[in-house]
């Protein structure tokens, strides 16, 4: 903490990347509200080019130490910078085939792209700050984005409900999240999440233990919603289904990151609580894989499949997360290894398959049966392939990055002696295969049976987006190593302090 | 890159190891050549000329890696017994603190002899295969998938660590089932596909967790490896040190290790209770059936067996359960290969049958006899997979042998290589199969490692009656008899274009219908499929003329003869006579794998206990079941298709239903359908995988599923109940945990 | 905290956490219910203001220690009133959005998507 009434120095280096999004929204915006109703391939091309700005912002100054800054709010560390990165790569991604589909589906709102980057942007937040309260306001700047853009179609009761839904169950879930903060700042004065460790060290008396443990549940809470975990995950379904699809697409992937990296940094520091919540994730990560496997089994529209699917792997990332809070509670492990690995290739599948699914539009209407998506083979050959690539990863097949990654997952959960989950794991994986087969086998082996198929034309954003996608997911298989070294390179953290 | 040699210890620089890569590397860039150029060169070229440019880089990359497999051959066999395996690491996959799975190939005799074999025996398939597929829609498509499955193939087999034999492993199962879906817009063959798919699921997670179970024994127990090697998974790490580090965890590891490698080689080598995907499988092409499906990755299982013989043999449980399962499953399906009508199932019964014989060696500590037979199976199986086919074009894509008889007429080449296969399976002196299956079955008699050793050589004498009887059988009613059956009007009213599954029974066919289709399929979607099913077959007619087949099929036909020939007795060095005789002719073959395959844990010598006289009785024995089994049926075939065959019949109808396996739970699930039938069908009948995997778990975790549907409501109000439900619960978790 | 202890906010502030949390529960009106979520952000914010003054009344007056601690309290709940502020537009946006589509806004009869 600073000595003095001056402000802390601030090292701009670090929230750089942070504020190139950010800014590349506000330019969005202004060019919105400067030429209303024209084309907006200016938004696009901007969006484009701020993303990239920021991205090799961010490599360029990656051997940058890491460093706690602005008042010891946020800590720009290896796992921070690879997941701010990744949150980038994801918009990136979602913003080159949303111009394609959003022509398709007649919404061609030049507001989204600035929404789509202030989310991101919110999601960045959370991925990197050390602060109880800017966590909550990254996750608010994140919802608040995506509650718009989930209601986007104003002409689609669908749409609309989604918006709704949304906007109702996550503000109930942040006033959970809120009110845990509010304890724990009752119980150490702070909402710095390093305090949270360190007053361990002192002797605490009855209520302060029963304010820290209750905080610490309300907290889990409201992460668990953002991530997708059952029994929060209700609204899941329901806004992926009804959510024009680009959104979904970035909603299951960037705020899941997000939500997973405040998570992940805030068990860190809370783990003399292990006790208590490594049981409760425990159990809500085998309910999690379960349900959402099940569930997902007996669906019949594309996007409600994938929605439980995420759901599903919300449940594996969370095994990670168990494992490696009980390995760095017994100092075996420095780094989430798996957690982040898993959710770079679970990002790309997602937005990947998302992104084929969005060719199911045709006219301004979308349609997401299963069996819309016959005779896609013929019309777009390649984004199909990249759609078994994508199930294939999905489902932890051998050859792509979903399997190393459900196996990093697995030998942490056994390394850290959760073998009931490494089970549930398992199992599910098995489950799993079976549905996202059903989506292969629509989109390749089927042919259309009763109506003509109804897509629209591949443009090349969205070819690009399945390239990216795919190539990422063998990459990160057979280039695995230099990630991983990445991921388990010891760092040292600074404190900026005052002169 | 690095070389290691174990056995002294010394560093090899010869260089010459380094073209184990190109192995790899050559069928991997054919693929790439073929995924990228097919249409391009088809267009550039005109269909036919592009077409053998496509055939010619397809057969390269798999012959030149044949022949540079006999370069590493002849050199590793100049070096001593004890020092012939190299290791050659190219870069360090995964670096973990706690892991370095480096990706290496190990060259040994073990896994240099599934290369021969592999580049061989497929280089011959590729070529046969440009002459199979010349007509083929998607003819560049099959290549395509035809070299990447050798990559595969190859990686599975010379990989040096567990995690590059899985690739391999997964990657073979999914060349597998694109291959058995080839022809994918019928929708009988997607279901094959997906039923090899689904089943193979099972086995490889025995196998993914036996690496696991693997991993946490070998990173746990640190203190007898090396210091600083972190490489758990490779075999050289693995393997010397089994001795010393499994034992240490208590006899309920040392079994479970070699247990769940074994349901992953039940898995893919197609044995009870898992087979059931092996003959659906023939819904794919010809060559498929005969380079995977037969010669090679079926084998991958054996491979395992005998490449991790070492866990084996630390347990007796586990080689008794190994010894078990394939005697079992030889004696099974050998039975069931009588009850077949179409051609490719009985091969497909018969490979089935054999790899039960494998797995009886390896059972019984005959490691290196199993591997022997893995070989000349290669030559015979192959030979008779591709003759079949040769015989399946000539009749115009009818499979079913009671349309066939008196064909030797029409095609004599076929005719005369099958002939040399036929003898050589029936296990008929000199050829090839003889001399392996005596091998095995002697093993089987004189064994110390397993109780009642008799009893395993009985059935696998039996077996051996039976192989000669069923494949008997089908030559006598494919080549033999005056009468030419098909000119009499064509049995069995579906007959498809080469990817037949005729349902041979019912049940089945009831069963099948029940289980993926619906799954996967809407009714119209599934009439719409049947439509264009029917559209597009062309069928064997009364008048039709077979003729012979273009030379090149004819040529690896002969080349595979002339190996189910005299190939068994080269490599044998014509022992047991040789040694019974006196004469110190050397076992080409045994000596050669000796290090690879050698008993490790027990003492080689006291695991058998041979004596000269039951030996030669042994030898007598089998001939005579071989004789028999030709001879009786022989007899009973010799004035062409009996009546009693015309529609199957009585036992041999119930053969042909795999003893009603599928039917009675079918039956007990479909008709009492209470709820004790069905606990039962689900769980202990692993049989019904079929039933289990494709079908019933669908509906049991169906039902859970559409339970679990009914509380999404898509009320709001109600999913904010569901969350303070959540929230009350953990709160009250954590008030239990403090309060406590 | 003269005369009234800090269990006693402590007490108020979980009751109206409570109700806000049944009135979501039990309300068909989609502004009723977010304005019971704003009943549940407050809540939150009285627990911090409670909080703030109970940490800091210990500390020596004036001083810097005091001043933060007590800060971060005031701060949350500026923050909180923030984003409340945006979260009123956006929802409100979106339930007039919704009216204008079907001319109710009864939460019950949102659920078209199930299942």
């Amino acid at each position: 903490m600073q000595t003095g009434l001056t402000p802390a120095p601030i090292d701009w280096v670090l929230l750089m990347p942070l504020l190139i999004v950010f800014g590349t929204g506000v330019v969005g915006m202004c060019i919105e509200m400067l030429r209303p109703r024209s084309n907006n391939n200016a938004i696009v091309a901007t969006t484009l080019l701020g993303l990239a700005a920021a991205a090799a912002y961010l490599i360029g100054t990656w051997e940058y130490p890491t460093i706690h800054t602005f008042g010891e709010l946020f800590l720009s560390d290896r796992v921070a910078k690879i997941l701010q990165l990744l949150i980038i790569a994801i918009t990136f991604t979602t913003v080159l085939y949303s111009e394609g589909y959003l022509r398709e589906r007649r919404l061609p709102f030049g507001e989204y792209y600035p929404l789509l980057v202030w989310s991101a942007t919110g999601a960045m937040i959370m991925a990197t700050s050390t602060n109880l309260l800017i966590v909550f306001l990254g996750l608010e700047v994140l919802s608040i984005s995506l509650y718009i853009l989930a209601g986007l179609s104003n002409r689609e009761q669908q749409s609309q409900e989604a918006a709704l839904k949304y906007f109702l169950l996550g503000a109930f879930a942040s006033a959970f999240l809120l009110y845990g903060i509010s304890l724990l700042y009752g119980a150490t004065g702070t909402t710095q999440m390093e305090d949270l460790r360190a007053i361990w060290n002192t002797p605490l008396d009855k209520p302060t233990v029963g304010l820290l443990y209750a905080g610490l549940t309300l907290i889990l809470v409201g992460f668990a919603f953002k991530v997708a975990l059952v029994p929060f995950h209700m609204w899941t379904p329901d806004v992926y289904q009804g959510a024009p699809t680009s959104v979904t697409g970035f909603m299951a992937a960037a705020a899941k990151v997000g939500a997973f990296a405040a998570l992940v940094r805030f068990l860190d520091y809370a783990t003399p609580m292990s006790d208590a919540w490594v049981p409760m994730l425990s159990a809500l990560a085998i309910l999690t894989m379960t349900v959402g496997n099940l569930v997902a089994l007996v669906q019949k529209d594309v996007k409600r499949i994938l929605a439980y699917s995420s759901i599903a792997h919300a449940g594996y990332v969370l095994v990670a997360v168990v494992a490696y809070g009980v390995l760095s509670r017994e100092g075996s492990a420095a780094q989430p290894v798996s957690v982040v690995y898993y959710l770079i290739a679970y990002s790309f599948m997602t937005v990947g398959a998302f992104a084929v699914v969005s060719l199911a539009t045709r006219g301004g209407r979308e349609r997401t049966e299963l069996n819309d998506l016959n005779g896609l083979w013929e019309r777009a050959p390649l984004p199909a392939a990249m759609m078994i690539v994508f199930m294939a990863s999905l489902a932890g097949i051998p050859l792509t990055a979903g399997f190393l990654g459900k196996l990093l997952i697995f030998r942490d959960a056994l390394d850290a002696g959760l073998v009931v989950l490494a089970i549930a794991l398992a199992v599910n994986s098995v489950i799993s295969a079976y549905y996202y087969l059903r989506i292969v086998l629509a989109t390749v082996v089927q042919k259309p049976a009763l109506h003509a198929p109804r897509f629209a034309n591949p443009n090349a954003g969205l070819v690009a987006t399945c390239l990216v996608c795919g190539l990422a997911i063998f990459a990160l298989f057979f280039a695995a190593q230099p990630v991983l070294r990445e991921l388990e390179a010891p760092q040292e953290v600074f404190v900026h302090r005052g002169p | 890159m690095e070389y290691i040699s174990t056995g002294h210890g010394e560093t090899l620089t010869n260089p010459v190891f380094h073209w184990a890569w190109m192995i790899l590397l050559a069928p991997l860039a054919g693929f790439l050549f073929q995924a990228a150029l097919d249409k391009k060169i088809e267009q550039a070229l005109g269909k036919a000329a592009g077409r053998r440019l496509l055939g010619f880089f397809a057969v390269l990359p798999v012959a030149l890696g044949f022949v540079v497999s006999v370069v590493l051959a002849v050199n590793l066999a100049g070096l001593d017994e004890h020092s012939r395996l190299v290791i050659t690491a190219w870069f360090n996959w995964i670096d973990l603190q706690t892991l370095r799975v480096p990706f290496e190939l190990r060259i040994d005799p073990l896994s240099l002899t599934m290369c021969l074999i592999v580049t061989g025996v497929g280089s011959l398939i590729h070529l046969y295969a440009t002459g199979y597929m010349a007509d083929d829609r998607d003819y560049p498509r099959f290549f395509t998938y035809f070299n990447l499955f050798i990559a595969f193939m190859l990686m599975l087999v010379m990989g040096n660590n567990l995690p590059l034999v899985f690739i391999g492993w997964e990657g073979v199962g999914l060349c597998s089932y694109l291959l058995i879906g080839f022809w994918y817009e019928d929708i009988e063959n997607a279901k094959a596909a997906n039923k090899a798919f689904i089943v193979n699921r099972i086995g490889d997670w025995g196998f993914a967790l036996g690496i696991f179970l693997l991993y946490w024994v070998y990173a746990s127990s640190q203190a007898a490896l090396p210091l600083n090697e972190t490489r758990y998974l490779s075999f050289d790490v693995l393997l010397p040190f089994a001795q010393q580090v499994l034992p240490e965890f208590g006899p309920l590891v040392v079994t479970a290790v070699p247990l769940l490698l074994f349901v992953g080689a039940v898995g893919k080598s197609a044995q009870w209770p898992l087979y059931l995907w092996l003959p659906d499988a023939m819904a794919g092409p010809t060559p498929v059936s005969a380079l995977i499906h037969a010669a090679t990755m079926v084998t991958a299982g054996v491979y395992l067996v005998a490449r991790t013989h070492v866990f084996f043999e630390l347990a007796p449980i586990a080689m008794a359960v190994v010894a078990g399962i394939g005697a079992f499953t030889a004696l099974f399906a050998a039975t069931v290969a009588f009850g077949q009508t179409d051609i490719k199932k009985v091969l497909a019964y018969s490979t089935v049958s054999q790899l039960g014989y494998m797995f009886l060696a390896c059972g019984v500590g005959a490691f290196g006899a199993g591997m022997f037979h893995v070989t000349t199976h290669a030559f015979f199986k192959a030979l008779l997979f591709l003759g079949s086919g040769a015989v399946i074009v000539a009749m115009a894509h009818n499979q079913d042998m009671r349309n066939y008889g008196n064909l030797r007429k029409y095609i004599p080449i076929t005719y005369a290589t099958m002939v040399v296969a036929w003898l050589a399976i029936a296990g008929i002196p000199p050829f090839a199969g003889f001399w392996s299956k005596d091998e095995i079955l002697s093993a089987a008699f004189f064994t110390q490692l397993v109780q009642a050793p008799q009893l395993l050589w009985l059935i696998g004498w039996i077996t051996a009656f039976l192989t000669a009887g069923y494949m008997t059988r089908m030559m006598m009613l494919t080549f033999f008899g005056q009468e030419e059956r098909w000119r009499k009007g064509v049995v069995g009213a579906h007959a498809h274009h080469d990817h037949a599954s005729t349902h041979d029974n019912a049940a089945h066919a009831a069963h099948a219908d029940f289980s993926n289709t619906e799954f996967f399929l809407s009714d119209e979607e599934l009439a719409a499929e049947r439509e264009h099913e029917e559209a597009h077959h062309h069928d064997l007619t009364p008048d039709h003329e077979p003729k012979e087949v273009s030379v090149s099929m004819w040529f690896p036909l002969a080349v595979l003869a002339v190996l189910s020939l005299a190939g068994g007795a080269v490599l044998s060095g014509l022992n047991p006579f040789a040694h019974l005789l006196g004469a110190h002719l050397p076992h080409l073959f045994e000596e050669w794998n000796h290090p690879s395959v050698g008993l490790s844990v027990f003492d080689p010598e006291g695991a058998f206990r041979k004596s000269v006289a039951i030996e030669w009785a042994l030898i007598a024995a089998s001939i005579g079941a071989a004789i028999c089994g030709i001879a009786f049926f022989v007899r009973r075939y010799a004035k062409g298709l009996p009546e009693s065959e015309v529609e199957l019949q009585g036992v041999q109808k119930l053969a042909g239903e795999q003893w009603l396996y599928d039917k009675t739970m079918v039956r007990l699930f479909v008709d009492i359908g209470g709820k004790f039938a069905n606990a039962f069908y689900r769980i202990f009948d692993a049989g019904v995988i079929d039933g289990i995997f494709v079908n019933g778990s669908a509906k049991l975790v169906g039902a859970f599923g559409l339970l679990l549907r009914r509380t999404q409501t898509g009320l709001v109000r109600f999913y904010a109940f569901i969350m303070a439900v959540g929230v009350i619960a953990l709160l009250s978790y954590v008030i239990y945990v403090t309060t406590r | 905290m003269e005369g009234i202890p800090l269990y006693a906010y402590l007490l108020l502030s979980a009751l109206l956490f409570a109700i806000g949390t049944v009135g979501v529960l039990i309300k068909r009106n989609p502004i009723i219910i977010f304005m019971c979520i704003e009943l549940m952000l407050n809540a939150a914010n009285l627990s911090f203001l409670a909080f703030a003054k109970y940490h800091s009344a210990p500390l020596a007056a004036g001083s810097l220690e005091q001043w933060q601690v007590h800060m971060t309290g005031q701060m949350a709940v500026v923050f909180v009133m923030a984003v409340a502020a945006a979260e009123v537009a956006v929802g409100l946006g979106i339930i007039m959005a919704i009216f204008r589509l079907r001319h109710d806004v009864d939460i019950d009869e949102m659920s078209t998507m199930r299942g």
